[in-house]
């Protein structure tokens, strides 16, 4: 009677502690996870900050814009989400750049409350074409393999998850290559470094800047493609990224691609242990209490180069 | 620019002051809540030139000091059943002891740093409201309503603006005229500059945040007394807050009475497009703050200096393209 007793307490005992370890695993992963594609947004906005000085307010509806080009295709062309991701990315690619020569660039020069009051309007603007043609109700796509998903030790892992995850750090990755061994990403690096040397050495800023604006929305785009995969959109859900754009660019330091992969995935953790620990109401407390005490002690991030502080 | 001399200029003010008093007397409901909110944004307007028009710091999530204000008012008044005025007092304090508080660490950043800091602060105080009992959390938060009826209701609001607006801009003048404002241009300028110079930036910047504060967080109060419902949602927008900018960039940064000449230009504006195009208010302010910082990045006032002929406008432009 005693020893069932006992065994039963134990065995009791073993699967909470069972369940609590899946749980942190859980837990683990689903940070995992959602750093990739925090690091890739975060990215996005990043090359902006590092390289031009400006802070893109207009970032979350440029991809909330990606989004839109994946759900209005997908749904006219009865085609797989993912499929639309070139369209995505040319679309916003062409966007980024008409955007950066015709508007940033006439006040390039004008300081840190001209630049930001531009992007700001620039914000507003597309938050309301696309509530013109899209209506302010949330949109989603629901391919067939969404609820399906991998188990692994008690893990489960959606395969949606589990896609955005790997196609945002081979972007990541590949945008790292460009920047370090082709010809344009080292002048684009060399404009951040010092925009008057690298015009004395023949390199256009103007185009620059352009492109660098153009390759950062056009990665926004691919990012809201793999967006609407998980959740439905409105127009207006582009200000929810706000803050994690801020923090992965601060985190990771200006401008640098591998710290801010380091810094999604630390927030991406940051966000699913809090839904562990306090609840899913003090999810985004918590995202922005780190964001502040980064802010105030990190200023630098874990990898910022001096070079383009 | 016509000259009038300083008599001619106090004359105009006096007598417009005096017309503003009494306006409420004769006009109507709906003109009286138009200028009520017009003053309103050119006590916020006022209030973000002495930190960012003057100091040079830009604080774009300055617009959590209106929230705190509201909500500081909405519960005293509510839970404690405090009156307005001493609610008021302690709103506009405890903002500007908070950003004393949250300025120390905060305002040792930088230029874009420093801009970011604020949009957490924002978020962040707008989280907090959401999440805990004592606000009322995302439902809100419903106030006493004003005793003796809309009509009084309107004029008291409407007098409690236009006295805070004057308030802000005799402060403001006092400023640009005193040592504080000379400091503060200094560190605008070249905040290392300005140290070596005698100046030590830290307390300067923590007073005119403070400043900044007090009145952002009164107005704050007035408009939850005024409107007796708030959400977190509301009054912890960034897009105020961005308004704010663009009065004080088209009026002119750093000058006494353009922020207010923009405020009310803005909110005109605004006011005929929420009328007119419900649906494109946003697109049009976009586009406004667009054309704005294209053409006139530094305000009105250089604009007219300058004429306003086309190939004038165009000369504008080209200081700041690449």
């Amino acid at each position: 009677m005693e020893a069932s007793c006992f065994s039963e307490a134990s065995t009791d005992f073993i699967s909470n502690h069972e369940e609590r370890d899946h749980m942190v695993g859980q837990v683990l992963v689903n940070g995992f996870l959602q750093g990739g594609f925090y690091a890739c947004i975060g990215v996005s906005f990043s090359i902006v900050f590092g390289i031009m000085k400006v802070i893109n307010l207009a970032q979350g509806t440029q991809i909330i814009l990606g989004a839109y080009v994946t759900y209005t295709v997908s749904q006219i062309l009865r085609i797989d989400p993912f499929f639309t991701l070139p369209l995505a990315v040319i679309g916003l690619f062409i966007l980024g750049y008409l955007i950066q020569k015709y508007i940033i660039n006439l006040v390039a020069k004008g300081g840190l409350v001209i630049t930001s009051l531009l992007t700001f309007g620039l914000n507003l603007t597309l938050i309301n074409v696309a509530l013109l043609i899209w209506k302010a109700d949330f949109r989603g796509t629901n391919p067939w393999y969404m609820g399906m998903s991998l188990e692994i030790a008690g893990v489960t892992i959606p395969y949606v998850r589990l896609i955005i995850f790997v196609i945002a750090l081979l972007f990541t990755i590949f945008l790292e290559l460009f920047f370090r061994k082709t010809e344009t990403g080292n002048s684009i690096q060399a404009t951040a470094l010092n925009p008057k040397a690298a015009q004395l050495m023949g390199i256009d800023i103007g185009k620059t800047y352009c492109l660098t604006f153009a390759i950062s929305s056009a990665l926004g785009g691919a990012m809201g493609t793999l967006f609407i995969l998980a959740k439905p959109i409105s127009p207006f859900t582009g200000g929810d990224f706000l803050i994690i754009l801020f923090s992965v660019a601060i985190l990771g330091g200006l401008g640098s691609i591998p710290g801010a992969l380091v810094a999604g995935i630390v927030l991406g953790m940051v966000e699913s242990f809090s839904v562990m620990f306090f609840g899913i109401e003090y999810q985004k407390i918590a995202l922005n209490l780190v964001y502040l005490l980064i802010l105030i002690f990190l200023p630098k991030g874990l990898m910022g180069k001096r070079f383009y502080g | 620019m016509v000259n009038l001399g300083r008599k001619g200029w106090l004359l105009i003010g006096g007598g417009l002051c005096i017309f503003l008093f009494l306006a409420p007397f004769v006009l109507r409901g709906y003109w009286i809540r138009l200028l009520t909110n017009m003053f309103m944004f050119a006590v916020l307007a006022e209030s973000v030139n002495i930190i960012a028009g003057y100091c040079g710091y830009l604080a774009l999530g300055n617009m959590f000091f209106f929230g705190l204000g509201a909500y500081t008012v909405a519960v005293l008044m509510t839970k404690f059943s405090f009156s307005f005025f001493s609610a008021l007092l302690i709103a506009g304090l405890g903002a500007s002891l908070f950003s004393v508080i949250v300025g120390l660490p905060v305002l040792r950043l930088k230029g874009q740093y420093f801009l970011m800091g604020t949009v957490g602060l924002l978020e962040l105080l707008r989280e907090i409201t959401t999440n805990i009992s004592l606000t009322g959390g995302g439902q809100g938060i419903t106030l006493p309503i004003f005793p003796g009826g809309a009509a009084a209701a309107n004029h008291f609001f409407y007098h409690f603006m236009f006295g805070l607006m004057l308030i802000s801009i005799a402060c403001t003048f006092y400023i640009s005229k005193s040592r504080l404002g000379y400091a503060f241009r200094a560190i605008k300028f070249d905040e290392d500059a300005a140290s070596v110079m005698g100046i030590n930036p830290t307390p300067y910047k923590t007073a005119a945040w403070a400043i900044s504060a007090f009145f952002t967080s009164l107005a704050g109060a007035g408009y939850a007394y005024w409107m007796s419902y708030i959400d977190p949602g509301e009054v912890y927008q960034i897009m105020p807050s961005v308004k704010m900018y663009l009065m004080m960039v088209l009026g002119g940064a750093g000058t006494v009475l353009g922020p207010i000449a923009g405020a009310f230009f803005i909110e005109f504006i605004s006011e005929l497009v929420w009328g007119k195009f419900l649906e494109l208010h946003l697109l049009i302010l976009g586009l406004v703050l667009v054309f704005v910082v294209i053409f006139t990045p530094k305000g009105f006032i250089d604009l007219f200096q300058r004429g306003l002929t086309p190939s004038k406008l165009l000369s504008g432009i080209k200081a700041n393209r690449i």
